[in-house]
């Protein structure tokens, strides 16, 4: 009951060019997107950017039912930047009611805001949709590498994420059991006041913190038995390998965006 | 009769492509008093089984009736019927959450309203009905007892409310033989003394030859075989298609028997064996 509502993990394994990229590509691009999505202040730009975005999915061979869900958890988030853009912007007031009044700026501005966030929400998703949660980690640590010699633990970091991503399945059918264990003695997870349901959080929390430390030991001991001592002289199985297509794929998006954030400055 | 499936049909992330069917046109009748073991390979739908039994699982197809009274989603009494069927997951040790283990086994009661001295009288009986003594444990931690200790806890602790039939998930695993035999013995009298319906999964047929009267050999959802436990073990060709292999007295028994031993069939104990090799072999003399 608990596991079905919580969707995590994303990734659709099909094959398509852009499943096939490097991993740092996607993330690179995908940061570069994002920073840029803050930097341009036109609907022209948008428009050039969205179009770029939905072409990926395209490529990417995702539904874009599917690329749609992603927006799902933010609707209120949306919503709520909404109301407070248009009410409180001051400007030519084209509707009022009482205290309450709606200028044309602050329509627009919520808006203009609203796309943005969309476009920042569909731009991670097709990264996480496109990439496995080990390639992403992966990739993350290649990106992170050169801080290390700063003392930037990019490598524990790296794996603290994947041990994370890892447990989350176990631990989401360790939640179904205890809460199915507790609902056999009696327990009662669905009615009561808040206080009264956050109470009876108890009986599942307790249980679930004790078996999570006793299996971060075991998982500890594990490692240490088989001589893991951090990244130090680590070999990996999957290397990261810039191919063609990816510098290709870099070179064609960074000039896209360069052209993009030009037009923006300089000419509209 | 007591616990009734019809039909019952269950699969696990129905409607997606991950679809598992777990039961498939479960049909079975478990009376009063009955001491059922339930086995068969892993993910043979066991777990699953057991679950319809107390309303934490409702079938996808078909029904369940306790006493007679359909079990539905909404609309029963879910709480009366889980306190009537308890049932004792896996590792149970794994659900304790309380301070004390008086807290731990009241925990049950206290959700039906039992309060007072009538808890106390309960979670006394509880405890010492696992072989548990009430007056050293009440006020300890839990988390301080023995793996053997807890386990009888947590079984306490669905025991004190008093439930008319005990269902238990592997309840010997990872034990040392002395707590596995503890154990047994424990379920054993509360069936005897009380006439509590016992109803065991286990991997182990050495305990089930112990302690069940009736087996149900459980393969792919379906229901394999299901029948007094003499029968069932003393086909030993048959079971094992299934995965299983009779406990090691049967096994004994049937290598005896092949090697020309005249030793009757159906033997499930090792005093029962211990008897007959005494009267047919070491009395007889060979053959």
């Amino acid at each position: 009951m608990l596991g079905k509502s919580i969707a995590i993990g994303q990734f659709i394994p099909i094959e398509s060019p852009i499943h096939r990229l490097d991993p740092r590509v996607k993330i690179l691009i995908s940061a570069i997107l994002i920073v840029v999505l803050f930097i341009v202040k036109e609907w022209l730009s948008f428009l050039f950017i969205g179009s770029f975005i939905i072409l990926l999915t395209i490529t990417a061979r995702i539904p874009i039912s599917y690329i749609g869900k992603s927006l799902k958890p933010i609707l209120f988030l949306l919503a709520f930047t909404l109301v407070l853009q248009v009410f409180f912007t001051p400007g030519d007031y084209i509707w009022e009611y009482g205290v309450l009044h709606v200028s044309r700026e602050g329509l627009i501005r919520g808006l203009f805001i609203i796309v943005r966030l969309c476009l920042l929400i569909l731009c991670t998703a097709l990264l996480t949709l496109t990439t496995s949660p080990v390639e992403l980690t992966d990739g993350l640590e290649s990106l992170m590498s050169p801080f290390k010699k700063w003392g930037f633990p990019a490598h524990e970091l790296a794996m603290m994420m994947t041990i994370a991503i890892r447990f989350i399945p176990t631990l989401m059918e360790e939640a179904d059991r205890i809460i199915k264990a507790q609902q056999a003695r009696g327990a009662d997870f669905e009615s009561g006041s808040l206080i009264q349901r956050a109470k009876n959080l108890i009986p599942l929390l307790v249980p679930l913190f004790i078996n999570s430390f006793k299996r971060a030991d075991d998982l500890a001991i594990a490692m240490e038995s088989r001589c893991y001592r951090g990244g130090i002289g680590r070999s990996r199985l999957r290397i990261l390998k810039l191919r063609k297509a990816d510098i290709l794929f870099l070179s064609i998006t960074i000039i896209f965006i360069t052209m993009v954030i030009f037009l923006s400055r300089f000419i509209w | 009769m007591f616990i009734r499936l019809e039909n019952v049909y269950y699969s696990y992330f129905q409607n997606t492509p991950f679809e598992v069917q777990a039961l498939k046109n479960v049909t079975l009748t478990i009376d009063r008093g009955e001491s059922v073991g339930i086995i068969g390979r892993t993910g043979c739908g066991k777990s699953t089984l057991i679950q319809h039994f107390n309303a934490l699982l409702f079938p996808a197809q078909g029904s369940v009736f306790i006493d007679d009274e359909k079990v539905q989603k909404k609309g029963s009494r879910l709480k009366g019927i889980r306190s009537k069927i308890g049932l004792v997951f896996q590792y149970p040790e794994h659900q304790i959450f309380e301070e004390t283990v008086f807290d731990e086994v009241a925990f049950g009661p206290r959700n039906n309203g039992v309060s007072g001295e009538s808890l106390e009288v309960t979670v006394k009986w509880a405890l010492e009905s696992v072989g548990l003594d009430y007056q050293e444990l009440n006020k300890k931690n839990p988390f301080e007892l023995s793996g053997g200790q807890m386990r009888r806890v947590a079984i306490a602790s669905i025991l004190s409310m008093r439930p008319e039939a005990l269902i238990l998930d592997e309840p010997t695993a990872g034990l040392d033989p002395e707590g596995k035999r503890l154990i047994l013995g424990k379920l054993k009298s509360l069936r005897e003394e009380n006439g509590t319906t016992l109803i065991l999964v286990s991997h182990s047929m050495d305990d089930l030859a112990m302690i069940a009267e009736r087996i149900i050999v459980m393969d792919k959802g379906t229901i394999g075989l299901d029948g007094p436990v003499r029968q069932i073990f003393s086909q030993g060709e048959v079971i094992e298609r299934y995965g299983i292999k009779p406990p090691t007295t049967a096994q004994i028994a049937e290598l005896l028997r092949k090697k020309g031993f005249d030793i009757g069939e159906g033997i499930l104990t090792a005093q029962e064996l211990s008897e007959q090799i005494e009267e047919k072999i070491l009395n007889g003399g060979c053959q």
